[in-house]
């Protein structure tokens, strides 16, 4: 952070003292193991703040869910219903379509581009009458509350840059991540949990899965503290969160207390502001400690709200686990939780593997919306689904009615949207009968981006960080638009 | 541009109080340019602003924008001051407006003529005389810094601090320096030196130090953007370590900047390059590079280039040139052709738009030192006679008729498949995608030859080995023998052989249960055994007679594999009762007519001609006798003895060369095709959008190269780096100063160190970092020098207490009124726990080290088929060796890095963050290489203090802080050591598993609760603010 940044904030620090007292001694470990926070729901929030001026308008969302789908689902076989295509089985792509448009070399080659209709039958579901893919039954019952965008377009065409673009809205790497931009300009309302959380569950199809890559929850040129905190499936939750072995949470809280002490003594000579913040980051730090392994705990959640989630929600690292985990975490106020789940690049064995993907996502997806739902939470969080890009209608490799694979398609492809700020049971856009181009309400990556921070409160044009001789936007420098269409 | 050079003349109007480029630039430019600017394609009304002439050029419709001395009727000033909604300037819905001072500024600084002034940053250096200090004390008198700086703090009205006492000095001078903590030694030393220089030669120690460069070095990789992977998609691992010790020597050796930087820009078009020089441009090759299937080429050539041009651009020169890819930049005098020809120089690059996934994409360079390459060519020398010998041999030896000996007497059959090298002329690929590696376990021989072959992968792994010069085939009854020995830190899964021989493939493994064999896709039947045990040289048998093997079915493919862990392979031998009838190696007409149409390796002229072409061919018929000589060298597997001790010899030298080239370390590194590719203005950044045709040229806002040859050459990159370096450009120096003031004070005299553009901060002692900059390019460019200066003035020397004045004043320490307090750098961190616990390993260089990470960093973003999707750590030693030289992989970079605002190295950084946060303190607190260190300090303390708790105490300080703790500290860890102490005496298991804490062993004579005890004591005070801070 900028040092001179970094006064006005110790400032906010020092209220936060001012007001409470260094908790120490028997006052924190008295709050440990209990859910609330020491000191009362008052302070709640004050570790973590914002920018000032944000939000620039009430926001209907305080949290934001965004479920990536890594890889790039077929809009095809999900969402994006094209009835027409049956007559065009094994037919060369029309140029008509085409119009010599980019195509990656992993197709480029091909001698044919021959149109592979969706094997999967679709139905029309809700009031809407949405039609869904018979891949995604659980999600298909919530269509009244979605609000599904059908012409998304992205400019890359590659996995690595298009996740680096969805993601920081930029395909070169550097670039803050949507994440750390709320996290930076709204804060957090928990001081025991970090204000930007990371899941990066597990996945079924069996093709090598794309990477991911730390850039999509990375604060780039934003201060660091920013930057999306990882939770881990596997060991412990948060990077360094138990004691070492054999040491109790006792001998923690006399080295913190001795710690603070000795740091306070220190400060008393030199009066360096830093000295104060640390001394309140190693009690955050220890109420972490306690806090973080109380919600990875499902043991308090009811029977029936487990059952809704699936089987898979009891494995820590499932896509299940981490949608339950997603709304304790907004409970507690943290702002955003990002799901990134890989394995969906299906350039060949869609029957196989397509399938295998939804099902890890579709019943915890669908659960996700009506558990907040049930519990009030829906109207102020939003939650988001998608890749980031979609699928060709031509097929990759070999084509039959039961198999097929389909290449990167950045020119058009679907995402849904739900909850706080967001119209449900409405489609936005329209995409010809190849689900090639767009025909109707394109809507770009940064217009995406422009409308989620919209409902979060912020307008993107007045969101900006100076860097590099730019005032960098999430939205980059081209106008974009909000969909004011889909939002309630 | 010329324009722009001309306004300068009229700065002699200038106003004493009023700078243009410090009062009036900054208001023009955030509120009036972004529409009457720079750039033409946004300019409104046909005016601009960022020019006098531009401004005070007359209207058609009205006057002037700029009346100079005439404010009033100064269209500007009518039009800034309007209440008119519709005339106001900035329009009401613009975000930016003026404050009433600033429309102050604005109206005096017409008044005063409006004279403008290039931005300061382009200005030519001026010298001016320090000023004269009187007042000051006499110790902030005597260097051109103290004056500067003095003068400044002066006006702001702030006093400086006392000189800190020696202990936070040589504190502070050794991580600046050394990136370490001061040893007991050598703080002993400077604190009983009572000669008056005593800290100038504490400092001097500390410069001819080898630990110099690496802190230096490291600093620098920031802005290089060094990593150990590609960074793109797979980001896999890739060879360029030998770049970033280069560095470090650079900084070792003091080398002269101007030298470090042609090197690094154009040590390819120096006159016969040294592998020094060739290494050095790897700074070009630091880029994030893809291998993604799908991509396309010229996109990523593209990218290249403009990654490279930046980071040269803004290393150098500070400028973001970024915003000059799409558009020309609206803030500074950079356009898009500027940008395209800077780009030109970059553009004709010789490496590939894939990198291939591999960890040598070329090109790359074998950069033996001076004993490995006469070595080499030796042993080089002594193969090539070898294998003469053995091939001149079989023209003059007596023939043996292969029907002279009758299958009946022949023997049993002992072949060695594979021992120390791959079979002559055979095909190896494997999942690594990167070359095979042989060595032998550090801590034992190998069973057979001189080494083994070394599998280390996180996850399936196979090695397939297939053709080759010799056939082999299956004796009668046969068995096969294999010597392997798994790692015993990093023991795999599972193992398996696979034989594919005339029609059979059978896989076979050893792996403790079914599960375990089936990772590596055994079948229960053909799982011949548990693993073998680690640690130990075990030999596999197998019964190919079991297996449906036929005697005489020809070995097309082996493979070797493991899932998981390291393990090594050797001496895969062959045993049978007797060959197979038809066993090509007894028969050399047999061989011959397998060859037809087929090249045969080694084979080489006439001989390879008539191998291939038949024995009835024409040049059959001539060389029969050659290929009948040849195959016996080769092939025979009946050789006479003679034969026998030649192919020894031939095979001893080849093995003696490979060795000695794995032992040659290797680097990527920069060049140009030979024909050089067309560069073009790439409209609005995209790369299929070729505009105008442009030639390598620098920008035209700055003084340009000088050109030798009459402007007919085409301009390269060594022209680029003697330009950067030139005398007419005052960048370069202000950068490089710049940078170093930031490593030792902590922050810049310019505060964005990483832009020197008009969007940038201004300087806080221009003066001061003009004469820096004036001397560091005029006095031969000398690193070690500058730095000295910095570090021996007064204002660095000061304490570092903050009064309640200097908070309000001057919260980030720009006048330099008390001494530079700042957070360690995450290196320095981890750094200093290992030295003072005594863990610290000092090797310099080499492949980057794989220090304690806690599982799923790598693992969870990985690609499947990532050859470091999975982190094998390594053990002992290189556990403990210095940040620098750890692994970075740059999709996911070490915590220990990036939880302490470590760049991930994908792109330049010029300047880290200093944040403060929990997860800091978790990690502080809990993570193995930190409490290891705690308990390895508190061994040392137990080991070395007097016993009595006071005593031990005051030891840790003066280890980890160079100093002892007043009464009131000792108070407070006197009761929590008690504290640790009742706690662990209720509880002596707890003692016992703290002390077994990461893999180093305890002392077997420490007492266990004392230790355990000392242990969290010392846990403690490795966590002090002080310990992590510079102070």
């Amino acid at each position: 952070m900028e040092p001179w940044k970094q006064i006005e904030l110790t400032q906010t620090r020092r209220h936060f003292f001012g007001h409470t007292g260094l908790r120490m001694g028997g006052v924190a470990l008295a709050a440990m193991g209990a859910s609330g926070v020491a000191g009362g729901a008052e302070q709640k929030g004050r570790m973590q703040k914002g920018i000032a001026g944000l939000p620039h308008f009430a926001p209907k969302a305080k949290a934001i869910i965004y479920l990536h789908m890594n890889g790039g689902p077929s809009q095809i076989d999900t969402w994006d219903y094209k009835p027409k295509l049956e007559e065009q089985f094994d037919k060369d792509l029309p140029d008509s379509i085409r119009k010599g448009q980019r195509i990656t070399t992993m197709t480029s080659g091909q001698a044919r581009l021959p149109v592979a209709p969706s094997k999967f039958k679709f139905a029309q579901h809700g009031q809407c009458g949405r039609w869904v893919s018979e891949l995604l039954p659980y999600t298909a019952k919530m269509v009244d509350d979605l609000a599904v965008v059908k012409t998304l377009h992205t400019n890359a065409i590659n996995h690595d840059p298009a996740c680096t673009f969805v993601m920081t809205g930029n395909e070169v790497p550097g670039k803050a991540s949507l994440g750390s931009w709320l996290s930076y300009g709204l804060g957090a309302e928990s001081d025991d949990l970090p204000s930007f959380v990371v899941l990066t569950p597990r996945w079924s199809s069996t093709a090598a899965a794309q990477a991911l890559f730390t850039r999509m929850w990375s604060s780039g040129f934003l201060p660091t503290k920013h930057t999306g905190v990882a939770l881990r499936s596997g060991g412990d939750p948060v990077l360094y969160l138990p004691n070492p072995d054999g040491v109790h949470a006792s001998d923690r809280r006399v080295m913190l207390d001795a710690l603070a002490e000795l740091n306070q003594h220190r400060f008393e000579q030199l009066h360096d502001p830093e000295i104060q913040t640390r001394i309140a980051q190693y009690e955050m730090a220890f109420r972490m400690q306690s806090s973080v392994p109380s919600l990875v705990d499902f043991e308090d959640e009811s029977a029936a709200t487990l059952e809704s989630y699936g089987p898979d929600v009891r494995k820590p690292g499932t896509f299940a686990s981490s949608a339950l985990l997603a709304r304790r975490m907004v409970e507690r106020g943290v702002r955003v939780v990002q799901i990134l789940h890989r394995g969906w690049d299906q350039h060949g064995n869609i029957a196989g593997d397509l399938p295998a993907q939804c099902r890890d996502v579709d019943q915890a997806s669908a659960a996700l919306l009506q558990d907040l739902k049930n519990r009030g939470m829906l109207e102020s969080t939003l939650v988001v689904w998608g890749g980031e890009f979609g699928r060709t209608v031509y097929c990759q490799g070999k084509l039959t009615r039961e198999n097929y694979g389909r290449d990167h398609h950045p020119r058009c492809f679907t995402m849904w949207l739900a909850g706080g700020g967001i119209k449900g049971g409405v489609m936005l856009g329209e995409t010809d009968d190849f689900s090639y181009n767009v025909i109707q309400d394109p809507v770009h990556i940064n217009d995406l981006n422009a409308t989620l921070l919209h409902c979060m409160g912020i307008d993107h044009e007045r969101f900006s960080f100076p860097f590099q001789g730019l005032d960098q936007r999430l939205t980059g420098v081209e106008p974009q638009r909000v969909l004011k269409e889909i939002l309630a | 541009m010329a324009l722009f050079f001309i306004a300068l003349e009229t700065t002699q109007l200038f106003g004493q109080d009023l700078d243009f480029n410090r009062d009036v630039r900054p208001i023009l430019a955030s509120a009036c340019f972004r529409c009457h600017g720079f750039d033409a394609k946004k300019r409104e009304a046909q005016l601009r602003l960022d020019t006098r002439e531009g401004a005070t050029e007359k209207r058609a419709d009205a006057p002037a924008a700029i009346l100079p001395n005439d404010p009033d009727s100064s269209l500007l000033m009518q039009r800034i001051l309007s209440e008119d909604q519709d005339s106001v300037m900035p329009p009401p819905s613009a975000k930016r407006q003026l404050s009433k001072e600033e429309k102050e500024t604005i109206r005096k600084w017409i008044a005063q003529g409006a004279p403008y002034k290039q931005h300061w940053a382009f200005e030519p250096l001026t010298p001016s005389l320090p000023p004269k200090v009187e007042h000051a004390p006499a110790h902030w008198q005597a260097s051109t810094i103290d004056r500067f700086l003095y003068s400044e703090m002066s006006r702001q009205g702030l006093k400086p601090q006392p000189e800190a006492d020696r202990k936070t000095l040589i504190r502070r001078v050794a991580f600046t320096l050394t990136g370490l903590p001061p040893t007991l030694a050598e703080v002993d030393e400077f604190e009983t030196d009572p000669s008056p220089n005593a800290y100038e030669k504490m400092v001097d120690r500390y410069l001819r130090s080898p630990r110099f460069g690496e802190e230096m070095a490291r600093h620098w990789l920031d802005v290089a953007r060094y990593g150990d992977t590609h960074g793109l998609h797979l980001d896999n691992e890739r060879q360029m370590w030998a770049y970033r010790d280069w560095v470090v020597e650079a900084f070792n050796s003091n080398m002269p900047y101007s030298q470090f930087t042609i090197e690094q820009l154009a040590g390819d078009l120096l006159p016969s390059p040294s592998y020094s020089q060739l290494v050095a441009t790897g700074f070009n090759r630091c880029n994030v590079t893809t291998g993604e299937g799908g991509a396309i080429n010229e996109e990523f050539l593209y990218r290249y280039a403009v990654d490279r041009t930046s980071t040269a651009i803004q290393a150098w020169l500070g400028l973001t040139a970024g915003c000059a890819v799409c558009h020309d930049h609206k803030y500074d005098p950079l356009t898009m052709k500027d940008f395209y020809s800077l780009y030109a120089y970059f553009y004709s690059a010789a490496d590939p738009a894939m990198d291939g996934n591999v960890d040598t994409t070329a090109p790359f360079q074998t950069i033996p030192r001076a004993e490995q390459e006469t070595e080499l060519k030796r042993l080089k020398a002594l193969e090539s006679a070898a294998k003469n010998g053995l091939l001149d041999f079989v023209k003059h030896r007596k023939k043996v008729d292969a029907r002279e000996v009758s299958v009946a007497e022949r023997k049993p059959v002992v072949d060695i498949w594979l021992d120390d090298e791959f079979p002559l002329g055979a095909s190896q690929r494997n999942t690594s995608r990167n070359a095979a590696r042989w060595s032998h376990p550090s801590d034992m021989p190998v069973p057979m030859g001189v080494r083994a072959l070394r599998q280390s992968f996180g996850d399936r792994y196979d090695q397939t080995i297939s053709g080759g010069l010799v056939p082999i085939q299956l004796p009668e009854e046969s068995s096969l023998e294999l010597w392997v020995r798994l790692d015993p830190l990093e023991p795999s899964k599972a193992i398996y052989f696979e034989l594919k021989a005339g029609k059979v493939t059978q896989r076979f493994g050893w792996a403790n249960d079914k599960e375990r064999a089936s990772l590596v896709n055994v079948s229960e039947e053909n799982r011949l055994g548990e693993l073998p045990t680690p640690g130990e040289w075990q030999k596999l048998r197998i019964d190919l007679t079991k297996y449906k093997f036929e005697a005489g079915a020809e070995v097309q493919e082996i493979k070797l594999g493991q899932f998981g862990g390291i393990c090594w392979w050797d001496g895969i031998t062959c045993y049978g009762s007797k060959r197979a009838d038809n066993d090509l190696r007894t028969d050399w007409k047999r061989w011959w007519s397998s060859r037809k149409g087929k090249d045969t390796p080694y084979a080489e002229g006439k001989i390879a001609e008539a191998i291939k072409s038949g024995a009835d061919s024409e040049a059959g018929k001539e060389h029969s006798e050659s290929v009948e000589g040849f195959f016996d060298a080769m092939v025979s597997a009946e050789p006479s003895i003679e034969i026998e001790e030649a192919r020894a010899r031939w095979s001893q030298a080849r093995i003696q060369v490979a060795i000695m080239e794995s032992q040659v370390a290797g680097s990527m590194i920069f060049r140009d095709r030979p024909e050089p590719r067309k560069a073009f203005v790439m409209l609005r950044g995209q790369y299929d959008q070729n505009g105008e045709e442009v030639e390598p040229s620098t920008p035209d806002f700055l003084p340009k190269a000088k050109r030798g040859d009459g402007d007919k050459k085409r301009q390269n990159r060594l022209d680029l780096a003697q330009w950067i370096l030139s005398d007419d450009l005052p960048l370069s120096a202000r950068v490089a100063v710049n940078r170093f003031w930031q490593q030792v004070f902590g922050l810049g005299i310019v505060r964005t160190s990483e832009d020197f553009g008009t969007q940038g901060a201004s300087p806080s002692h221009p003066e001061l970092l003009d004469d820096l900059a004036g001397r560091f390019r005029t006095q031969g460019w000398n690193v070690k020098e500058l730095i000295k200066e910095l570090v021996m003035s007064a204002a660095f020397r000061q304490s570092s207490v903050l009064t309640d004045f200097a908070r309000e004043k001057d919260p980030e320490n720009r006048w330099l009124a008390r001494g530079p307090r700042i957070r360690l750098d995450a290196e320095q961190i981890r750094d200093n726990v290992l030295a003072v616990s005594g863990l610290l390993n000092l090797t310099m260089g080499g492949e980057g080290a794989k220090t304690y990470q806690p599982p799923n960093i790598w693992e969870p973003v990985g690609y499947g088929d990532s050859n470091t999707r999975y982190y094998i750590q390594d053990h002992g030693s290189l556990l403990y060796r210095r940040s620098l030289y750890c692994f970075i992989k740059r999709t996911a970079p070490p915590p220990f890095m990036s939880n302490f605002d470590g760049p991930n190295r994908e792109m330049l950084c010029a300047r880290r963050e200093r944040s403060n946060t929990p997860m800091q303190a978790l990690q502080l607190m809990n993570d193995v290489q930190h409490f290891e260190a705690a308990r390895r300090l508190a061994e040392r303390v137990l080991r070395e203090a007097a016993p009595g708790i006071d005593q031990r105490i005051r030891h840790t300080y003066r280890l980890v802080l160079a100093r002892t703790p007043d009464e009131k500290e000792m108070k407070t860890l006197r009761r929590a050591l008690v504290q640790f102490e009742s706690r662990l005496n209720a509880n002596p298991q707890d003692a016992e598993k703290m002390i077994r804490v990461g893999e180093s062993l305890a002392s077997p004579t420490a007492e266990t609760r004392e230790l355990a005890t000392y242990t969290l004591l010392c846990n403690l005070i490795l966590n002090l603010d002080e310990t992590i801070t510079r102070n």
